[in-house]
């Protein structure tokens, strides 16, 4: 494209999804009119309350919706310039889209080798698995001291490992990742914040789904705040880190240092003008 | 001790026919989630077209037997695609086969030329429908609900004990086997040879299945799929790819063990795949969903039905009736059931969204 660059998206998007309205069960609308972009190189974060909405777009973008019975009834989600709405996900894989599920969904009754096969089932080619296989080895040295055991056995960080490397097995050009620091120490929250940026700077676009808005800020590029199925706030991570109602409501410091219900309902009519 | 060890020997002869027989309905129970009630078609099926290769064209009998495994795999993933999916693409191309096979033939043409040129027809409407389809973005895997599934294969168990006997009669066939009534003599066992094929085929189609389950691609990605559908699509394994593997091996192993029970001197019937209700408390007793269950139920079921055969005269237990050795095997599946209500190996819960 020889458009100039949008203000913020800076490199040609590998995602974009547009003004998407998802419905579960013909009846039940989740998001009213979400857009967002990756582009090539950056992570994006996705922030917002439980129930906002977050793990429907992704659904959205990778074809799962059709599992839950939900459909795509507006807009488009192009993925690599192409519209992707009805590829279904092992194309989309194939293409380079890898996720991390909400929630690990490791195959715990297989061992963690075959874990980490099954996230290649798209490739062909054994070396470009057996390259892959070392890449993630060599990130997780854990999955391959275990990798004979039950994946069932593993520690909840290492099954997070686990979910995490298995997702790279495909080589992605972009990961989706939904809330990978859920139940994890503090500890293991920062290495999986490392993880993330190591995956980046190994060329992999990420997009991040978290509850952990500090973390998930601290590396973000830019950011999205997701209310009731509306993206209600975007910028840089550093621009929405340094925001008033994100501190208050997202990473839990008020400047007043106390909450108040009144707060509450003045952001809620904040957020109602600002969306 | 003879008597012993020839009622463990005929029932290991006719568990293993079992097993294999469950294995069909538990592989597709774990990918699917449905029980397939064609299953005992696809025995018949699989039998006839034996008998058909082997008999009426005069091949030799165990080439005879590999066609019929092949063909019968192929009906039963045809069957799963355009019964159960409704893949467009592949409904056109088969009803297009069919109908101008039809038509030729009742136009005069021999049996060949009819299919090759219904087969090029089809082939092209297959293509041409694709086309359509991948342009207008839709043939994706539509899957029936697990329900309707169920009664689908009911539904279609029953066509094809209409189709069988119209093609190929109601009446008792030799299968062509090269086993007969041939028995080798070991001390005072009375080893006959079909029992000892069947042994052996069974065990080779049970090791083959454990082997690719185990340790290849696509076993890793039906067991992933087993485990957790959603998951397994997330990595981008195609279910339909899953789907049709699981019903092309119940297809193949219901065409051996129904090569292997119509075996013998006018042992094809249409009835023969009432061998399929027999070997359901096998299934229940392993576990619906586990393969390893599959294979120990079948033969511990062959084996209680057989010793039942022997002792039940010899205990003076004749009062239980002719067909008691069947009875006995649900007497033993419900004492088992009482311990294990899930069977040997089932697991508590299936795992599918
Ligand atoms: N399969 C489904 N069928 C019907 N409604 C659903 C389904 N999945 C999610 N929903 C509804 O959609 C809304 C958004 O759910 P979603 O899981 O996308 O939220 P989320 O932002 O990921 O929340 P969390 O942070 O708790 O994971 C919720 O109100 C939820 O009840
Ligand atoms: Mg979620």
């Amino acid at each position: 494209m020889n458009q100039p660059a949008v203000a913020t998206v800076a490199a040609e998007p590998i995602l974009a999804v547009q003004n998407i309205e998802v419905v579960y069960n013909d009846v039940i609308l989740v998001l009213r009119g979400v857009s967002l972009e990756v582009a090539e190189g950056e992570i994006v974060a996705l922030l917002g309350a439980n129930g906002a909405g977050k793990t429907t777009l992704l659904r959205a973008v990778t074809g799962l919706l059709e599992v839950h019975r939900g459909n795509i009834t507006k807009g488009t989600v192009s993925f690599l310039g192409r519209r992707s709405n009805l590829d279904d996900t092992s194309r989309l894989v194939r293409n380079g889209l890898s996720q991390v599920m909400e929630g690990r969904r490791i195959f715990a009754e297989l061992s963690v080798e075959e874990n980490l096969r099954s996230g290649a089932y798209t490739v062909r080619s054994r070396q470009a698995v057996n390259e892959a296989h070392d890449r993630v080895v060599d990130l997780f040295p854990v999955l391959a001291e275990r990798a004979r055991s039950t994946a069932g056995y593993l520690s909840g960080g290492e099954q997070q490992m686990l979910a995490i490397g298995r997702a790279l097995m495909a080589s992605p050009k972009l990961l989706l990742l939904d809330e990978p620091s859920l139940g994890l120490a503090p500890l293991l929250v920062q290495q999986v914040r490392y993880i993330i940026r190591d995956i980046n700077a190994q060329g992999t676009s990420v997009l991040l789904v978290e509850q952990n808005a500090a973390m998930a800020l601290s590396i973000a590029d830019r950011a999205y705040v997701m209310e009731n199925g509306r993206i209600v706030r975007d910028g840089t991570g550093a621009e929405l880190l340094a925001d008033a109602d994100i501190r208050e409501f997202y990473l839990g410091v008020g400047e007043t240092g106390h909450r108040s219900f009144r707060d509450v309902k003045t952001y809620r009519r904040r957020k109602r003008w600002s969306a | 001790m003879i008597q012993l060890l020839q009622g463990l020997f005929d029932g290991v002869a006719m568990g293993a026919q079992y097993s294999v027989i469950v294995l069909g309905f538990v592989v597709i129970y774990r990918a699917t989630g449905i029980i397939n009630f064609a299953q005992g078609g696809f025995v018949l099926i699989g039998a006839y077209v034996t008998y058909n290769v082997s008999q009426t064209w005069g091949w030799n009998f165990y080439l005879a037997l590999l066609v019929s495994i092949l063909v019968t795999a192929g009906v039963s993933m045809v069957v799963q695609r355009i019964l159960l999916q409704w893949v467009l693409r592949e409904t056109v191309g088969v009803a297009l086969l069919l109908v101008l096979w039809a038509v030729f033939y009742f136009n005069g043409w021999g049996h060949v030329s009819a299919v090759a040129t219904a087969a090029v027809v089809g082939l092209i409407g297959y293509g041409v429908t694709r086309r359509i389809e991948q342009h207008l973005g839709t043939g994706q895997t539509k899957e029936l609900p697990v329900f309707g599934s169920i009664m689908v294969t009911i539904g279609l168990l029953f066509v094809i004990k209409q189709i069988v006997p119209s093609i190929w009669g109601f009446s008792e066939l030799n299968m062509g086997d090269p086993w007969g009534l041939n028995v080798t003599k070991v001390g005072g066992l009375v080893l006959s040879h079909a029992k000892l094929w069947t042994i052996g085929l069974m065990a080779a189609a049970l090791v083959a299945f454990f082997a690719v389950n185990r340790y290849t691609k696509i076993g890793v990605a039906m067991r992933a799929t087993h485990f957790d559908h959603e998951a397994a699509v997330a990595q981008g394994i195609s279910l339909r790819v899953v789907f049709a593997v699981a019903f092309g091996i119940a297809g193949g192993v219901a065409a051996l063990a129904g090569t292997t029970a119509g075996a013998g001197i006018a042992q094809l019937t249409p009835n023969l795949d009432l061998v399929v209700f027999f070997a359901f408390p096998a299934m229940i007793l392993g576990g619906f969903d586990s393969p390893g269950g599959a294979v120990l139920g079948g033969v511990i079921i062959g084996i209680v039905q057989n010793l039942t055969k022997v002792y039940q005269p010899e205990w003076d237990l004749q009062w239980l009736g002719v067909g008691f050795d069947r009875v006995a095997v649900y007497i033993v599946m419900l004492l088992v059931l009482m311990v294990r209500p899930y069977g040997l190996f089932g697991t508590k819960e299936v795992h599918r969204v």
